[in-house]
């Protein structure tokens, strides 16, 4: 039987993948497990932290490879990752941007523990990692379990949740949380594993050849669901606000947002923001719990969580907006610019929805902490992806119609590019804040900067391509 | 700028159109016109530039040079949009939305009266009525396809411009199709390169090569060009590799 599994695990490339993914993931837990196994902080030994950011970084691209690369460059034969190929560009684009992005991250922190300051900075930025590393692991996991899904998302979702509160009270140099992070993590790893297993072994019994794209499972296919939403009698303006407003548009779920916008799309938006709420809430209770001596210490926990947010919501919310977007029906049904500006209003509000509980949960530490923390929540605010969406979407509203229209038209998609840009931008801007931090940083930002301005400038050739290519597959 | 006067009397008018994609003429000096009521099939082999073209007609993509107008007004004109109906190839409806969600969010942007009743008729023509409250997501490739084509009529459209409308679709589907459309008073362009399509929903043809037109007349004109038992299929192949008719 088990070599039976393993025969059918070997079979596919994305099953090769997956399974490197698992080993890697059961190293990762026993090398965090090792290096904390006296109750001591793994970042205390230089060793230990450098072995972990670099199993960290080899799981990373592995992990992301695997739940987006793949989906690039596999044959459509590949049936266990069905996606179509403006699933696999944008999975490229995003790709590319994680991978990079990340290693953005790692170099600012190695900087950071060479001087040997901020070892609260290099833990929680471990963890964080742990985070991202087990939320990209986990949305590849959904795009694998997409036949079947929201029935597995949930409780993927709830443990991405659980997570979260055990990087909360490891941060606080408990040896007791930081255990049972890792078992925690260790178990997930061993329940998703299995549920690899089990999903692949449903998939051959319906099929005796592997090769062959089997029946798609009909587990989602119900016939009523909830939250069903009635347009008759609204006006057109009326109708494309409620839409939009209660509906996130994802090619793809990525993270823990991606996981959100799976829910709002069953449920809609009643169920997206308690789910907002929720998630406010432990960062604020966390927050509380840690009760950091000094604001310095909150700035890694909040710099890197928004960046964490950023390039998962906001990627999410508006890449897969126009890319997904069925444009023959909005441009079919009244002047194109009409139609843009409707859908972007709508997504003001509800990006103002969305931020209301991260804006009182920042409200709350603000009050807490005095005016001393100020300066940093305005700051985490005004680089908040919501922040950016809904100033971005006012100035898309605030420009003549002819542009929009004309940019789309003609494909010079000016928009999709500042898309791609935007990442890069807060990191950019996350950079300029740690700056002020240590002069270090500020080294450390000027070679992201020239970076972003070599991907962006002097390859500029390779991103049109790449945006002209979402911009067709956007008419389908 | 053209005189509206060189639109008078056409449902669809598109002069001297040329769209290039990355140095690659998809269209090259295209020119139609089709009057009110006719039904007109677009021919051609693949990359003929048949969909570029109704994608240009219906003001979704925009001509690099050349004149396009619906009733003598800008194809992305309200006036325009409300006459047209546009069926794409391998159209996609929302996937989150159920098919009755669909049905009625776009019949309410484009101001559908007697929604409800437009709705379940078309779901009653179409055979879409089990699949109302499911997701679009969870339908087949075919049943998809229905519900596109219901919602590219959900607004009693004039004009239709229709890409490849019986992909995906059963036979029996199919016969109920263009029985639906032979029924409905308007004019038609429907691109295709089916020939025993184009005969079944249309009377004349317009044969459009690398972007260029090659022949175009009714489909009577068409038969009557072939050589002894040339059939129809064959003398519209040689018309699309370039032989002359009249070698």
């Amino acid at each position: 039987m088990f070599l039976l599994v393993l025969k059918l695990l070997l079979r596919t490339r994305l099953s090769k993948a997956f399974l490197l993914f698992i080993v890697l993931l059961a190293f990762v837990d026993f090398a965090l497990s090792f290096s904390g196994a006296f109750g001591e902080v793994p970042a205390q030994s230089l060793f230990g932290a450098t072995f972990i950011i670099f199993i960290y970084m080899v799981t990373f691209t592995a992990v992301t490879l695997f739940g987006n690369g793949l989906g690039m460059t596999k044959p459509d034969q590949d049936f266990l990752l069905p996606s179509s190929i403006k699933g696999r560009t944008l999975n490229f684009a995003l790709f590319t941007v994680q991978l990079i992005s990340i290693s953005l991250i790692f170099i600012i922190l190695s900087f950071a523990y060479s001087i040997e300051v901020y070892h609260l900075t290099l833990l929680g930025a471990l963890y964080i990692v742990n985070f991202l590393m087990l939320g990209v692991s986990l949305a590849s996991l959904s795009v694998l379990v997409s036949d079947y899904g929201l029935l597995y998302r949930v409780p993927i979702f709830a443990a991405g949740s659980i997570f979260l509160f055990s990087f909360f009270f490891g941060f606080n140099y408990s040896p007791f949380a930081m255990a049972v992070g890792h078992i925690y993590s260790a178990t997930l790893g061993t329940a998703v594993f299995f549920a690899a297993l089990l999903l692949l072994g449903i998939r051959w019994l319906n099929t005796n050849d592997l090769y062959v794209r089997p029946p798609r499972i009909q587990i989602r296919k119900k016939e009523t669901f909830k939250g069903r939403q009635s347009f008759v009698g609204l006006s057109p303006g009326k109708a494309i606000f409620r839409h939009f407003f209660t509906h996130f548009y994802s090619g793809r779920p990525i993270g823990m947002s991606g996981t959100v916008m799976a829910v709002s799309n069953r449920y809609r938006l009643k169920a997206t923001i308690p789910i907002i709420v929720v998630a406010s809430a432990l960062l604020v209770g966390a927050i509380l719990y840690i009760r950091p001596s000094s604001v310095t210490e909150l700035y890694p926990i909040l710099i890197l969580f928004v960046i964490y947010l950023s390039f998962t919501l906001n990627i999410g919310l508006y890449s897969s907006t126009f890319s997904v977007e069925r444009l023959w029906l909005s441009a079919m049904s009244m002047p194109f610019h009409l139609y843009v500006k409707r859908m972007v209003f709508a997504q003001v509000f509800q990006s103002l929805v969305l931020e209301m509980p991260i804006g009182v949960a920042m409200a709350v530490l603000g009050f807490i902490y005095g005016p001393s923390l100020f300066p940093i929540l305005i700051a985490v605010l005004a680089i908040s992806p919501e922040s950016v969406a809904v100033l971005s979407s006012l100035s898309i509203i605030s420009k003549p119609p002819q542009t929009w229209e004309n940019a789309i038209m003609t494909r010079k998609v000016g928009l999709k590019r500042a898309i791609y840009l935007f990442p890069y931008a807060v990191i950019m801007l996350s950079g300029i804040l740690l700056s002020i931090i240590s002069p270090l940083y500020a080294a450390v930002e000027a070679a992201s900067l020239a970076i972003a301005i070599y991907i962006f400038l002097g390859r500029k050739g390779y991103w049109e391509k790449m945006v002209s290519k979402l911009a067709e597959n956007s008419y389908i | 700028m053209l005189a509206s006067s060189v639109f008078s009397n056409e449902a669809i008018s598109a002069v001297n159109i040329v769209k290039t994609f990355r140095k690659r003429n998809a269209i090259a000096n295209l020119s139609i016109s089709i009057p009110e009521g006719r039904r007109v099939a677009l021919l051609g082999p693949n990359g003929a530039g048949k969909s570029t073209a109704l994608k240009i007609i219906c003001g979704i993509l925009k001509p690099d040079y050349g004149e396009v107008r619906i009733r003598g007004m800008e194809p992305n004109s309200a006036e325009a949009k409300k006459a047209l109906g546009f069926l794409p190839e391998d159209a996609s409806p929302y996937p989150t939305l159920s098919v009755r969600e669909n049905l009625e969010y776009i019949g309410a942007i484009r101001g559908t009266e007697d929604l409800d009743g437009r709705i379940n008729e078309l779901a009653d023509i179409l055979s879409i009525s089990e699949y109302m409250e499911m997701r679009v997501s969870a339908l087949s490739r075919g049943n998809r396809q229905k519900v596109s084509v219901a919602l590219s009529l959900i607004h009693r459209p004039e004009i239709m411009v229709m890409d490849e409308p019986l992909n995906y679709l059963d036979i029996p589907t199919q016969e109920n199709l263009i029985t639906l459309f032979s029924e409905m008073k308007g004019t038609f362009l429907v691109s295709t390169h089916i020939m025993s399509i184009a005969e079944k929903l249309t009377d004349h043809v317009i044969i459009i090569s690398r972007g260029q037109e090659i022949w175009s007349g009714s489909t009577v004109e068409l038969r009557n060009m072939g050589h002894g038992q040339e059939t129809i299929e064959q003398i519209v192949s040689r018309l699309m590799k370039g032989v002359s008719p009249s070698s």
